[in-house]
């Protein structure tokens, strides 16, 4: 089954990157649009599924630096399989709940994921594990040099890229860095500087759950402004940024080290407890013991385990544990696979 | 010594903080560190974005009066009342159309300026040109702030010929 293969293999994101324990994952994104066709959310749904072939046709032959783009028209795929694309971060909700044509186009290890007839004609993303936020720029612009090649961009001298949301207008561009906060979660650091951020032309939101809270200690940074800045600029701001979040992390877990060593000890060894002995784990219970546990491991507390923190949390969430297993699954049941499947991995690292 | 927080118990946890390069030492008992450290901040609660939108794109006032009769875009017959409504555009034509009502929206979110960035290759030589002339000629007016004349000099020569090459019709 070649999709589900697709769907399921581990992202390139999830990799752990070389010495980057606060940077999780780097992300592009370039907003595009065809010239002289309406926004998708003004198109007939005859003309949204016209737009869709041709674009479809075009990232068909485009060529990834050696790779090719699978495309997937979302009308094919079941609601858990839209399901698992948005816990990995390559499609949107308001992809998956759009009523309009759509699809993603995928390279094989996920890096690529292009969603056509989102907001936009094109999103095109590019996600890369660690902090390699130029890497991920570089590819990008270059996908997109190729897709220019064969087609014509809605673009105005004075505004730049034109889309359909005038946040987005200028470079079409958002740069994203997904960290790993937990020290300064833990000394209620994190509250402060994320409210400096937005002075700073930053956006700050916690990866999961709603607003209040910030499960798993993961937040994603990214630039606000598009227009009157270069990506260059946009790029070289959000790093620097991100060199200063990622200091005052390291500093708060060393600050933990040295004046509260054993209950941070306790703390993770807790956390790796509950990993390898719980029958039954939620969600939030999951997030919490994972994030301490990837803390354990940085601070070299911990031994690592077989499987990467980010792959752990992904292959955690419903709907890749529905996927995986191949049947729907209640509230109760979730939590015995969630809890069996993280043992396992640990198990598996212990060679148990 | 007591616990910061609750006054009560012995301080057994200690942590410390650093807020704006000043560091802050905190003592407190387990039963309250155990708290702060589980209690979840609220964070950008916020508009969602399409209310977001709204209510900026709303606040821009209609443009020259026109009242009656609002007029639609030609690219895809939204008018600003609608585009207002929706928080977002209806094609590439509304930004020509509505350009002046857009103005100010532009600004309020991203400070003003112009397109800074990338420009399409194709059919873009012209126009990279002229972006290329204004980067330069900003270049030349810093340099020439910060007296150094030699720098400026290349530059000035750099936009003459760039200058020619577009057709000397830049002013």
């Amino acid at each position: 089954m070649k999709r589900k293969e697709l769907l399921l293999r581990s992202s390139l994101w999830m990799q752990e990157a070389e010495n980057s324990p606060v940077v999780m994952s780097s992300r592009i994104r370039l907003a595009r649009n065809l010239e002289n066709v309406p926004f998708p959310h003004s198109l007939s749904a005859e003309r949204s599924e016209q737009v869709a072939r041709i674009i479809a046709q075009v990232l068909d032959s485009v060529d990834v630096e050696g790779d090719r783009l699978t495309y997937l028209p979302l009308t094919e795929l079941s609601p858990i399989e839209l399901q698992v694309l948005i816990e990995k971060h390559l499609i949107s909700a308001d992809l998956a709940n759009a009523k309009r044509e759509r699809g993603v186009a995928l390279t094989h290890d996920h890096r690529v994921a292009i969603m056509v007839n989102e907001e936009d004609h094109l999103r095109m993303q590019v996600l890369l594990p660690g902090d390699q936020l130029r890497e991920a720029y570089r590819l990008a612009d270059s996908l997109d040099d190729g897709i220019e090649e064969r087609l014509d961009f809605a673009y105005r001298e004075a505004q730049g890229y034109l889309t359909a949301c005038p946040t987005n207008v200028g470079t079409g561009m958002r740069a994203s860095v997904m960290v790993h906060l937990p020290a300064l979660v833990m000394t209620n650091q994190v509250q402060h500087l994320l409210g400096t951020l937005t002075h700073l032309g930053l956006a700050v939101r916690g990866l999961y759950g709603e607003g209040s809270q910030a499960l798993g200690h993961l937040f994603q940074v990214s630039n606000q402004i598009t227009l009157g800045k270069s990506e260059e600029d946009i790029i070289a701001h959000l790093e620097a940024v991100t060199g200063q979040i990622v200091g005052m992390e390291l500093q708060a877990r060393e600050n933990l080290l040295q004046q509260a060593r054993l209950v941070l000890e306790d703390k993770v060894w807790r956390a790796r407890g509950m990993l390898q002995n719980a029958r039954l784990l939620s969600s939030a219970d999951a997030m919490l013991y994972l994030s301490q546990d990837r803390l354990g491991t940085d601070l070299g507390i911990l031994p690592k385990s077989g499987q990467t923190f980010a792959e752990l949390l992904v292959d955690s969430n419903q709907g890749c544990l529905q996927y995986k297993l191949n049947r729907e699954l209640d509230s109760q049941q979730r939590d015995e696979q969630r809890a069996n499947q993280i043992r396992a991995a640990f198990a598996a690292a212990n060679g148990r | 010594m007591l616990c910061q927080s609750c006054g009560e118990r012995e301080a057994n946890v200690h942590v410390s903080q650093s807020i704006n390069g000043q560091t802050r030492e905190l003592h407190l008992c387990e039963q309250c560190a155990k708290k702060a450290q589980g209690v979840n901040f609220v964070f950008h609660q916020g508009l969602s974005m399409p209310d977001f939108l709204q209510a900026i794109l709303g606040f821009s006032p209609a443009v020259g009066g026109e009242r009656a009769q609002e007029e639609a875009c030609p690219g895809c017959g939204m008018t600003f009342s609608q585009i207002s409504h929706a928080g977002k555009l209806g094609c590439a034509a509304c930004y020509a159309k509505f350009e002046r009502n857009l103005e100010p929206v532009l600004r309020r979110i991203h400070g003003g300026g112009s397109h800074e960035g990338k420009v399409p290759k194709r059919g873009g030589a012209a126009l990279r040109n002229r972006l290329e002339l204004k980067k330069l000629r900003e270049k030349l007016r810093q340099l020439v702030q910060q007296e150094h004349f030699e720098e400026a000099a290349r530059v000035r020569d750099e936009i003459r010929r760039l200058e020619q090459a577009v057709g000397g019709s830049q002013g």
